[in-house]
C-alpha cells in the first residue's frame, strides 16, 4: 500500500503517521514502566506505585492512535471470498460503501467518547492508587477516532472514483 | 404493565452476593409485585464495560440496577470512604451496613443524587492471607508484597511497611501461586472464589475486641429515571425491599458468608492466628497517618472529615456494632 | 421474539454485511449496535458508546497484544526470526513439512510465555509467515498452521481464558494450569501430525530441503542462542514469580529490542517497527471493539443463556449433554470470542456438568476435566468461519493470501482439534494425571 497521491490524502497520511508514532511513544512507555517496576519490585522491593493503572491509561491511548494509520494502509480486514469474482470496479464500489461505514462508526464513537470524556471529567473520577484523573485516558481517543473517520472518508472517496492504489 | 429490570454486577454467580442476595431479593420482589416486576441478572460483567464503569452504566440507564463498589471510582463518592478507613468499621457487617445506610442519608445523599440507591452495605472484616509467614505484629509486614483492594487499604499497607502491589482481581490467584505477591487482604468471604486457602499458608485475623482492619463499601443502586417511571404500586414494592432493611439483609449475607470461607481455610489445615490487642494498637498507630491524610483531603473539599468519622462510629455503635 | 430468533436474525444481517465487504470490526459493531437499540433503545446505546472504547482499550490483559507485536517486529528486524528458522531448517528442513512443524513448536514455546491467543497468532504470524513463504511452503498450509498454532497461546498455560474459568467456578488456578499442560502438548503434537499428513496427501505444499551438514547445524544453532536466552529469561522470570505473564510481554519486548539494537536496528528501523505494529494492532483492536458491541448485544438477547438452559432442561444422558455443550460452543464460536463465551455460558453449563455422572469423577477433578474441554472447544472458534479472529490476523499479515485460502488451510487443524477433544473427553486421565501426581 503506497501513500496517497492527492494533497488532502497526503495531509491525512502525515497526521495518521504522527498519531501512530505517538502511540509508539505510549507503547514504549508501557514497556519501560513495566520493566522498571518489575526491577524495582524484584531488587529493591519498590515497584512503581500504580504501574498497572499507568499501563491501562497508556494502552487506551496507544491502540486508539494506531487506528487511523491502519486505515491509511488499508489494514482493516474484510471478508473477500464472496466477492472475489466480481469485476474490480464493482468491488471498489462495495469498498467505498464499507469504508464509509468505518467513517460512520468511527465518527459516532469519536462523538460519544468525547461525551464520555466530559462525563468522566465532570464526575471527578480518579485512578485507584495514583489518583490520576481518569479522563486523561480519554484525551487521545476522541481525536484519534475522528482522524480515523476522516481517513475513512478519504479512502471511501478514493474507492468511489476508482483511485485506490493497492 | 410488566417491567423487566436488568441487573449488572461484577462477581460470578457462585458468589454469595449473587446467589444469596441478588437472586433471593429479585425473586422476592417479583413475587410481591404479583409477577409484574421481573429481573434479568447479568453476573461477571457479561454486558461489557469495566467494573469502574458500572456506576455510569446505571446512571445513564445502560442497565437498570447495578451492584458495585463506590471505591472502584475514587473521587466520585469521597464521603462514604469514612467507612473504609483503617479500624473504623465494626466487625459485624450487618451493624456496619445499617450504619452506612443511615450515614449516607445523613451526610452523603448529595453524592448519590444521580442514582436511586436501594441499599448500602459493607463486607466482613479484612483478613491477611499470606504465603510466607503469619502476621503477628506490625513488623511482620516488612518486605511483604501485598495486593490491596482499595485506595485506602493500599495506603494502610504502605504505612505498615508492606509493599502494596496493584493488580486486577483475576490476576491475584496466579500472582500468589507464582510468588509475584506474598499476600492479599480481603475478608474470608472472598476466599473461595480465588481459592485463597489453597494458594496461601497463613490467615491472620485481628483481635475480636478491636474494630475491623478495613471493610469495603458497596452500593446497590437503580437508575433514577427508571425508578420514577414505575407506577406507584410497583414503586412501593421496591421501596418495601430497599433502604435500611435491605442494607441490613445484605450485610447479614456477607457476615454469614465469612463462615464457609473460614471453614475452607480450617479444612485446609492452614494455621489461623489472631493478632493480639497490643499489636493491633501498634497497627492502629501506624495507620493513623492514613486517617489524618483523608481528613486533610476532606478539608480541601470543605468537609469536616473528623466529624464524619465520629458520626460513622456513633452510628455503628447505635446499631450495635463493636 | 426469543433471544435465539433475534440472535439468528441479526446474525444473518451480519453475514450479509460481511459478504458485502464491510470491514469485519464494523460489521460486528453495526450488528451489535442495531441489536442493542432493538433490545434497550437509543439512549442506552449512545450512553454505552461513551464508555465502550475506553473499557475495551484500557484492558490490562490486552496490553500484551501491541507489546508482543512490537516484539515480533524487533525479532524480524534484528534477524532473530530468520536465525530461528535457519536453525529449524538445518535441524528438520529435510523432513517434508518440517519447517511448518517447527513453526508449531515455536507457537507452543511462545504459548508458554503468553496467555493470549491473539497475541500469539499476531506475533508468530509476523515472525514465521515470511519464513515459511521463503522456504516455499504453500500459502494455505502456512496460514492454516499459524492460525491454528496461535490457539496454543491459550491452550498452553498461562492462559487468560483458564484464569477466568478458575474464578467463575472457584477452582485452583495453579491446578488448572498444570492440568492444561498435557492437553497442550497433545495439541502441539496433533498439529504437527496434521501437517505431516497434509504434506503427504498434497505433495509440494511443504517441500523438503536438502539435509544440512553438521557444521551448518552448529552454526545456525549458535545464532539462535540469543533468542533462547530471552526465552529462558521469560520462563524463569514468570515461573520464579519475578513478573506476571502480562508483565512478561514488556520484558520480552525490551529484551528483544535491545538485542535487535545490537544486531544493527537503527532509529529509522525502530520507526518502521512502530508503524508496522500500529497497522497490525489497529486491525486487531478495531475488530475487538466490534466484538465487544456484538457480545453486549448477544448477552442482552439472552441467546447463549437460552441455548444453555435448553441443554440444562433437556434431560439427555450425560454424554449427550456434553456433546450438546461442545456443539453449542462450536456454534457460538463461529461468531463470539472465547472469553465472552466462557463468561456467558460457564455459569450455566458448569453446575449442569457437576450434577451429572462422568467416568466416576468427583468434585474438583470433574471441574478440571470440564475446564480442559471448554478451553479446547472455545479456542476452536478462533479459527472457524465466518468470524475467526486468528485467521483474520494471519490473512491481514499476509495480504497476498486470500482469506478463503487461509480458512481452507485451517481444515486439517480443525480435524486435529476434533480428535483431541474426543481424546480428552474419553480419557480424563490426560487432564488429571499430572495434577494427581503433583499433589
Ligand atoms: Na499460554
Ligand atoms: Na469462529
Amino acid at each position: 500500500m503506497t501513500p496517497p497521491a492527492d494533497p488532502i490524502g497526503r495531509l491525512i497520511d502525515r497526521a495518521a503517521r504522527g498519531f501512530a508514532l505517538f502511540g509508539g511513544v505510549l507503547l514504549t512507555a508501557i514497556a519501560a514502566i513495566s520493566v522498571v517496576s518489575i526491577l524495582g519490585r524484584w531488587l529493591l522491593g519498590k515497584p512503581i506505585q500504580g504501574d498497572f493503572e499507568l499501563v491501562q491509561i497508556a494502552c487506551a491511548g496507544c491502540v486508539t492512535c494506531f487506528l487511523p494509520w491502519c486505515q491509511m494502509r488499508r489494514g482493516h480486514v474484510l471478508v473477500d471470498f464472496f466477492t472475489n469474482r466480481l469485476p474490480p470496479r464493482t468491488r471498489l464500489w462495495f469498498d467505498a460503501a464499507g469504508t464509509l461505514a468505518i467513517a460512520a462508526v468511527a465518527g459516532l464513537v469519536a462523538w460519544r467518547t468525547g461525551a464520555g470524556l466530559l462525563a468522566v471529567k465532570a464526575a471527578g473520577e480518579t485512578s485507584m492508587i495514583l489518583g490520576m484523573p481518569i479522563w486523561w485516558g480519554y484525551v487521545p481517543m476522541a481525536p484519534a477516532f475522528a482522524l480515523l473517520a476522516l481517513a475513512a472518508c478519504h479512502g471511501a472517496a478514493m474507492d468511489a472514483i476508482g483511485a485506490t492504489r493497492r | 404493565q410488566d417491567v423487566t429490570l436488568r441487573i449488572h454486577h461484577i462477581l460470578p454467580p457462585v458468589a454469595p452476593a449473587h446467589a444469596k442476595f441478588m437472586v433471593p431479593w429479585s425473586e422476592k420482589v417479583t413475587r410481591e409485585s404479583g409477577g409484574r416486576l421481573k429481573f434479568q441478572i447479568f453476573p461477571a460483567m457479561q454486558l461489557g464495560g469495566t467494573p469502574a464503569q458500572l456506576v455510569d452504566q446505571v446512571k445513564d440507564g445502560v442497565v437498570d440496577i447495578v451492584w458495585t463498589l463506590p471505591g472502584y471510582t475514587p473521587g466520585r463518592f469521597p464521603l462514604v470512604e469514612a467507612f473504609e478507613l483503617p479500624f473504623i468499621a465494626s466487625r459485624d457487617a450487618e451493624a456496619t451496613s445499617k450504619a452506612l445506610w443511615d450515614y449516607v442519608q445523613a451526610h452523603a445523599k448529595d453524592e448519590f443524587k444521580d442514582y436511586h440507591p436501594l441499599g448500602f452495605h459493607v463486607h466482613g472484616p479484612g483478613v491477611f492471607h499470606v504465603v510466607k509467614r503469619p502476621i503477628t505484629s506490625v513488623d511482620d509486614f516488612k518486605g511483604l508484597k501485598f495486593r490491596a483492594p482499595t485506595r485506602l487499604t493500599n495506603r494502610m499497607l504502605g504505612a505498615f511497611g508492606a509493599t502494596p502491589v496493584g493488580m486486577p482481581v483475576p490476576q491475584v490467584p496466579e500472582a500468589l501461586s507464582k510468588g509475584t505477591i506474598d499476600g492479599a487482604v480481603v475478608p474470608y468471604e472472598v476466599g473461595p472464589s480465588l481459592k485463597l486457602q489453597e494458594l496461601v499458608k497463613f490467615h491472620s485475623e485481628t483481635d475480636p475486641g478491636e474494630p475491623a482492619v478495613y471493610v469495603a463499601t458497596f452500593i446497590y443502586a437503580m437508575n433514577r429515571a427508571k425508578y420514577q417511571s414505575l407506577p406507584a404500586d410497583l414503586k412501593k414494592v421496591l421501596d418495601d425491599n430497599s433502604g435500611l432493611s435491605l442494607s441490613a439483609f445484605i450485610g447479614k449475607v456477607f457476615r454469614e458468608s465469612d463462615e464457609p470461607g473460614k471453614a475452607l481455610a480450617v479444612a485446609q489445615k492452614n494455621p489461623i492466628n489472631v493478632i493480639a490487642k497490643a499489636e493491633v494498637q501498634k497497627m492502629r498507630q501506624a495507620a493513623q497517618p492514613v486517617i489524618d491524610g483523608w481528613v486533610e483531603e476532606m478539608k480541601a473539599k470543605n468537609v469536616d472529615g473528623r466529624a464524619l468519622i465520629k458520626s460513622a462510629q456513633d452510628l455503628i455503635a447505635k446499631h450495635g456494632g463493636k | 421474539m426469543s433471544g435465539i430468533e433475534l440472535g439468528g436474525l441479526y446474525f444473518a444481517g451480519m453475514l450479509a454485511l460481511l459478504a458485502l465487504r464491510v470491514p469485519i470490526g464494523i460489521a460486528m459493531a453495526l450488528t451489535g449496535m442495531v441489536g442493542f437499540v432493538t433490545l434497550a433503545g437509543w439512549a442506552p446505546l449512545l450512553n454505552q458508546l461513551k464508555l465502550v472504547a475506553y473499557a475495551r482499550y484500557s484492558n490490562y490483559d490486552l496490553s500484551v497484544v501491541p507489546l508482543f507485536l512490537l516484539m515480533g517486529n524487533f525479532a524480524s528486524r534484528g534477524g532473530l526470526s530468520a536465525a530461528l528458522f535457519a536453525a529449524a531448517n538445518a535441524a528438520i528442513g529435510h523432513v517434508r513439512g518440517g519447517i511448518a512443524m517447527a513453526a508449531i513448536g515455536a507457537c507452543a514455546g511462545f504459548g508458554a510465555i503468553c496467555g493470549s491467543s491473539l497475541a500469539t497468532a499476531a506475533t508468530m504470524g509476523q515472525v514465521a509467515l515470511p519464513e515459511l513463504r521463503r522456504y516455499n511452503y504453500a500459502p494455505q498450509l502456512a496460514a492454516g498452521a499459524l492460525a491454528a498454532g496461535g490457539t496454543l497461546g491459550i491452550l498452553i498455560p498461562p492462559s487468560i481464558v483458564l484464569a477466568i474459568y478458575a474464578i467463575l467456578t472457584e477452582q485452583n488456578i495453579a491446578k488448572l494450569f498444570t492440568a492444561a499442560l498435557v492437553p497442550g502438548v497433545i495439541a502441539t503434537l496433533g498439529y504437527m501430525a496434521a501437517i505431516g499428513i497434509y504434506v503427504r496427501v498434497y505433495p509440494g505444499t511443504g517441500p523438503a530441503g536438502p539435509r544440512a551438514d553438521r557444521a551448518a547445524r552448529r552454526r545456525t544453532g549458535r545464532a539462535v542462542l540469543p533468542v533462547a536466552a530471552i526465552f529462558v529469561v521469560m520462563i524463569g522470570g514468570m515461573y520464579g514469580g519475578v513478573f506476571s505473564a502480562t508483565e512478561g510481554a514488556a520484558v520480552g519486548t525490551v529484551a528483544t529490542g535491545i538485542l535487535a539494537a545490537f544486531k544493527g536496528m537503527r532509529w529509522k528501523d525502530f520507526v518502521d517497527c512502530v508503524l508496522s505494529t500500529a497497522e497490525a494492532a489497529g486491525m486487531i483492536f478495531l475488530i475487538l471493539l466490534g466484538a465487544d458491541l456484538l457480545n453486549s448485544f448477544l448477552a442482552l438477547s439472552q441467546l447463549p443463556v437460552e441455548l444453555a438452559n435448553w441443554v440444562k432442561g433437556s434431560g439427555l444422558p450425560p454424554m449427550l449433554v456434553l456433546t450438546a455443550i461442545v456443539l453449542i460452543y462450536v456454534l457460538l464460536g463461529c461468531v463470539m470470542d472465547s472469553l465472552s463465551m466462557i463468561l456467558l455460558t460457564i455459569p450455566i453449563f458448569f453446575p449442569v456438568v457437576m450434577g451429572l455422572e462422568f467416568w466416576g469423577l468427583r468434585g474438583s477433578e470433574k471441574a478440571i476435566w470440564f475446564g480442559m474441554i471448554a478451553l479446547m472447544v472455545v479456542e476452536i472458534g478462533l479459527i472457524t468461519p465466518p468470524v475467526g479472529m486468528n485467521v483474520y490476523i494471519i490473512s491481514s499479515l499476509a495480504r497476498d493470501i486470500p482469506m478463503a485460502v487461509a480458512f481452507r488451510g485451517v481444515v486439517p487443524f480443525l480435524m486435529s482439534d476434533a480428535v483431541r477433544v474426543f481424546l480428552v473427553v474419553t480419557f480424563p486421565a490426560l487432564s488429571l494425571t499430572l495434577v494427581r501426581w503433583l499433589n
